[in-house]
């Protein structure tokens, strides 16, 4: 838009300056924080006065990192596979829905969408109990499974979404023109399949990584607990005596890889939320 | 793939016999064809999904009433049937009462106030303009930060004694209130929280509603001269009716399910109960209390209810796109 006037420019201006603080202020409090001594913490002022790395010292290389690297080990680990898993199974059954004619299409669509309206702490218990007496609480695979039910039903939704948009055609016409059907699919279809898949599965893993529920109730140790729920561990209860510069730096150290993404990708995330909310 | 057989004789299929050795046809009772090789390859796409979300979903949500009805202290391995009793229990206590009070007050400001400050915010940014990009990323990042590391980082906004809202506060000479003793003001603070979280989302979903609108239609109303409330009351507003029913709906299933950030800054306190919403009861009678048949009794109540406001919404969606 050109010609705007020295007004529109001075409101944008304003607007855009608030809106950053909006959307700081809350990181600035955890980052300042982070950089503060323990002797500081009261001291009442927001801002550290002598900044210092000590806090990410002591969850990376020293005491606290028996606790916080295993977490980060976990919840990479779990998230990753997770997400692995359920892009794979969901490309799987959206283009089942998108490009194949069988039977029971919708009953099909309503069973996998209709998990999502399931309360996640009304399986939490039932889950417990099965996984204690099968040996998955507190265990990897205890989490990617339930993992899986929460990825796969907005997975399925946005990539058979973006299937339906795919001109299949391009398939035949490179065949026509003498492409093997493996070549055809490979050259064709995958180039305009991939954003769809990347996007769905940025969405599975942040909802993995950012669970918290399972992550709290169906782990006990080192050997599972994801980094929310080791964030939660100290919080709360005892207000006090938590190692508040620990819990800060934790907290900026589990959200710098999210807002990296979100910096880097945003357009197709964002495309990937709007599917079939703005059409209706 | 299944391209190349897919094509050959789809209409004429229905009017000629099967040629021989093309393989059988299933034929439902509408009379529709399908291809056996294409059911076949839907079933065994389809089939992993189905297996994983029946048993690690379906089949607990149903564990979930069946443990309803029982006395269950978590710890051991039986649970004891009681019929109606932990139902009656919650219909009738009063602390049920303050639990629904706070899900009803933290679902309904969470979701009016992330609509209306979404809308708002998708109106302003919605301006072809330098470093509007940037911006958007700012406003949608904190909705897919964890929930608990967005808990902890307004422990330290609303922390009292270095909190950033004491710091502000205090320089303009006023005292902060004591969110982490006074349950309102607790309540306050967690629904804040919990926007400020939403409001990506909410955010999002507008701007691309008010991206897909008909610009043809701002046009003629700009050349009517409406003023620009008429403007957005009559031309923006039923072109965004879609993408408000569809937060309404997920946005009210989302909100009722907080669970991390009320679990980092107040455990469901102060006094107790104070900031303990539905969920928050149910992880607490669950795996604090150790009554795991209560706390599925609350999260089948829970479900339910859901699943009625859902089912209500998408009937009046139905109905409102009839009109």
């Amino acid at each position: 838009m050109t010609g705007l006037s020295t007004k529109q420019r001075v409101w944008w201006g304003v607007i855009t300056v608030l809106v950053l603080v909006y959307a700081l202020f809350p990181v600035a409090a955890v980052a300042a924080t982070s950089f503060k001594r323990p002797s500081e913490l009261n001291s009442g002022t927001f801002l550290p006065p002598n900044p210092t790395w000590g806090n990410y010292e002591q969850i990376l290389v020293g005491d606290a990192q028996g606790l916080f690297l295993s977490a980060l080990r976990n919840s990479v680990g779990i998230s990753l596979i997770a997400t692995a898993i359920a892009v794979v199974l969901a490309t799987l059954a959206a283009y089942a829905i998108a490009r194949l004619d069988f039977p029971g299409k919708r009953v099909v669509l309503t069973t996998a969408l209709g998990v999502s309206i399931f309360p996640i702490i009304s399986l939490v218990t039932p889950l417990f109990n099965v996984w204690r007496s099968i040996g998955l609480y507190d265990t990897w695979a205890g989490l990617i499974i339930p993992y899986l039910s929460l990825t796969l039903p907005i997975s399925i939704w946005t990539l058979s979404a973006f299937f339906r948009q795919i001109p299949w055609e391009l398939e035949q016409a490179a065949q026509v023109d003498g492409a093997t059907s493996w070549q055809a699919f490979r050259k064709a279809i995958v180039p305009l399949a991939a954003p769809g898949v990347f996007t769905t599965a940025l969405i599975a893993f942040f909802i993995a990584w950012n669970d918290f529920v399972y992550g709290i109730s169906l782990t006990s140790t080192e050997a599972a607990r994801p980094v929310p729920a080791a964030l939660a561990f100290f919080t709360g209860a005892s207000q006090f005596e938590e190692p508040t510069g620990s819990i800060s730096a934790a907290a900026v150290v589990v959200t710098v890889p999210v807002v990296v993404l979100v910096l880097l990708f945003q357009r197709q995330i964002v495309s990937g939320l709007t599917q079939g909310a703005v059409k209706g | 793939m299944t391209a190349d057989a897919r094509t050959e004789d789809r209409p004429v299929a229905a009017l000629t016999a099967p040629p021989p050795g093309s393989g059988a046809r299933v034929v439902t009772t509408r009379g529709q064809r399908y291809r056996r090789r294409e059911v076949l390859l839907a079933l065994a796409f389809l089939f992993p999904n189905l297996v994983l979300l029946g048993v690690f979903t379906y089949r607990p949500l149903l564990d979930n009433f069946r443990l309803s009805f029982t006395s269950w202290n978590i710890a051991s391995p039986t649970a004891q049937y009681i019929g109606f009793d932990n139902y009656v229990e919650w219909f009738t206590s009063s602390s049920s009462q303050t639990v629904l009070w706070n899900t009803v007050v933290f679902t309904g400001a969470a979701v009016v106030g992330s609509m209306v400050l979404g809308l708002a915010l998708a109106l302003l940014l919605d301006q072809k303009l330098v470093g509007r990009n940037a911006v958007r990323s700012l406003v949608f990042a904190p909705f897919v930060l964890a929930g608990a590391a967005v808990g902890v980082a307004f422990q330290f906004v609303f922390d009292p004694t270095f909190g950033l809202v004491q710091d502000v506060l205090g320089r303009l000479g006023i005292d902060a209130p004591s969110f982490y003793q006074d349950p309102r003001w607790a309540l306050f603070m967690v629904t804040t929280t919990y926007v400020w979280k939403n409001l990506g989302y909410t955010f999002v979903i507008y701007l691309a509603a008010l991206q897909g609108r008909r610009a043809e239609l701002d046009e003629a109303a700009e050349i009517d001269a409406a003023s620009t409330w008429t403007k957005f009351r009559r031309v923006t507003w039923p072109q965004l009716r879609p993408a408000t029913f569809f937060l309404l709906i997920t946005v009210l299933l989302n909100s009722f399910q907080v669970f991390d950030v009320i679990h980092t800054m107040t455990r469901g306190g102060p006094l107790g109960d104070g900031t303990t919403t539905m969920v928050y009861q149910i992880y607490q009678e669950t795996f604090v209390n150790l009554r795991a048949g209560y706390g599925a009794t609350v999260a089948s109540i829970m479900f339910v209810a859901l699943l009625l406001i859902t089912l209500a919404q998408v009937f009046l969606m139905e109905r409102g796109r009839q009109k």
